[in-house]
């Protein structure tokens, strides 16, 4: 799922895709409860900063301006580690990004459920770690799936949706296998996006700030797939004669 | 190496002008303290078809109507202390809650003890004046916005 960097399958991108705009919508929905803030809609806060400042609220235009930044650094970041690392260990490379929103949204999620006095200044921290959460994962995703996968919010994807169903009133861009995967690749993201944002709001009420915990978990089934499929299966088929030899034949 | 030196002066630079500005600016928490009174009432009907923005005054009445069930009703002064508790004061008043600021400081939660928790939107706040928003569905369906003069520091 997040191993190959070029000639990714369509399958690939639908299960990266799904998995964390899942996560993403149960972030952005969580933190809309908690803190009255949004932690994926950049398009949103780039309307708050104008609004902020055409009032001349400094204090808050600062605020939405480190939120902004917060979102960019993380973007910044696992894109910074993915060039870096993607030749020598390209597995480490892209789980460590998710690794890294994985700590930040523990973080948050620890913090709320064990600190948390609802200061404003918390609140402020809080949210900026998880707009540098959501930075870190859109990066990863978009950096690799060519920017097919982006998860944290859905201006573009809308877009493209819009753009494919026109398409797809003629016959000719019907029939072509890329698009009608595209399509299934974009109605997944937004799906999950949706139904990870609705459990978000319903779960909240039984087990409150636990929702960060599952989210985590979401993310470490990104990780850890790919961990079980190459890593523990190569271990396997190198360490294990019997296994090679027997139960492959067997199979095959 | 000169591309990453470039890069790590800008972040700082950056980083360090962010903070300054920051610091020199009086944050929502702070600004909110003090003494408030209210000055008026006033409501945006949304199905209205004629914008007439914020000027309809709410008479006593319906301003009655429309607090009832809210947990600053009849208030007309309105004290927040450091300690994060709102002092509500009115002819035959006295309320002691508690408040927090949520979002970016633009959401004033207020509670009491037995109360459920009510949130408005800081539409304006400086050191004059505040205005306070939240929607009502009622007589009148729309927004209510109410609007504060500060009497004491």
């Amino acid at each position: 799922m997040i191993k190959k960097y070029s000639d990714r399958t369509n399958k690939e991108n639908i299960q990266l895709g799904a998995l964390t705009a899942f996560s993403a919508g149960m972030v952005n929905v969580i933190s809309v409860i908690i803190f009255f803030a949004f932690t994926s809609n950049i398009t949103g806060h780039f309307a708050i900063l104008a609004e902020e400042i055409s009032k001349g609220n400094w204090y808050q235009a600062l605020i939405v301006f480190g939120w902004l930044s917060l979102f960019f650094l993380g973007s910044f970041t696992s894109n910074i580690i993915i060039i870096n690392f993607n030749k020598t260990d390209a597995y480490l490379a892209h789980s460590l990004p998710i690794i890294l929103e994985i700590v930040c949204l523990l973080i948050v999620g620890t913090y709320i459920q064990f600190y948390y006095q609802e200061t404003l200044l918390e609140t402020e921290l809080m949210v900026s770690l998880m707009l540098f959460a959501m930075g870190l994962q859109n990066g990863l995703t978009a950096t690799i799936s060519n920017s097919a996968v982006k998860t944290t919010h859905l201006t573009g994807l809308t877009t493209d949706l819009g753009i494919l169903t026109s398409m797809f009133t003629k016959k000719a861009y019907r029939k072509r296998p890329e698009l009608r995967g595209k399509m299934k690749l974009l109605l997944s993201i937004m799906v999950s996006y949706v139904v990870g944002g609705v459990s978000a709001g319903y779960i909240y009420l039984t087990i409150a700030y636990n929702v960060f915990y599952i989210v985590c978990i979401f993310l470490l089934v990104v990780i850890g797939y790919d961990f079980y499929r190459i890593e523990v299966s190569s271990f396997l088929r190198k360490k294990q004669p019997y296994y090679r030899k027997t139960l492959k034949k067997q199979t095959a | 190496m000169k591309t990453n030196v470039l890069y790590a002066a800008v972040l700082l630079g950056v980083g360090a002008v962010y903070f300054t500005l920051l610091s020199m600016q009086e944050g929502p928490e702070s600004n909110i303290l003090g003494e408030w009174k209210e000055v008026s009432w006033e409501y945006e009907k949304v199905d209205n078809l004629i914008d007439t923005g914020f000027e309809i005054q709410l008479t006593d009445h319906i301003k009655s109507q429309i607090a009832e069930n809210l947990v600053i009703h009849e208030a007309e002064i309105w004290k927040f202390a450091s300690d994060k508790t709102l002092e509500m004061q009115g002819d035959m008043l006295f309320k002691s809650l508690n408040w927090k600021l949520k979002g970016r400081g633009n959401i004033l939660q207020i509670q009491g003890k037995d109360t459920l928790q009510e949130y408005y939107q800081i539409q304006k706040l400086d050191a004059d004046r505040m205005e306070l928003h939240f929607n009502f569905d009622l007589q009148v369906r729309g927004i209510v916005k109410i609007t504060f003069e500060r009497i004491n520091a």
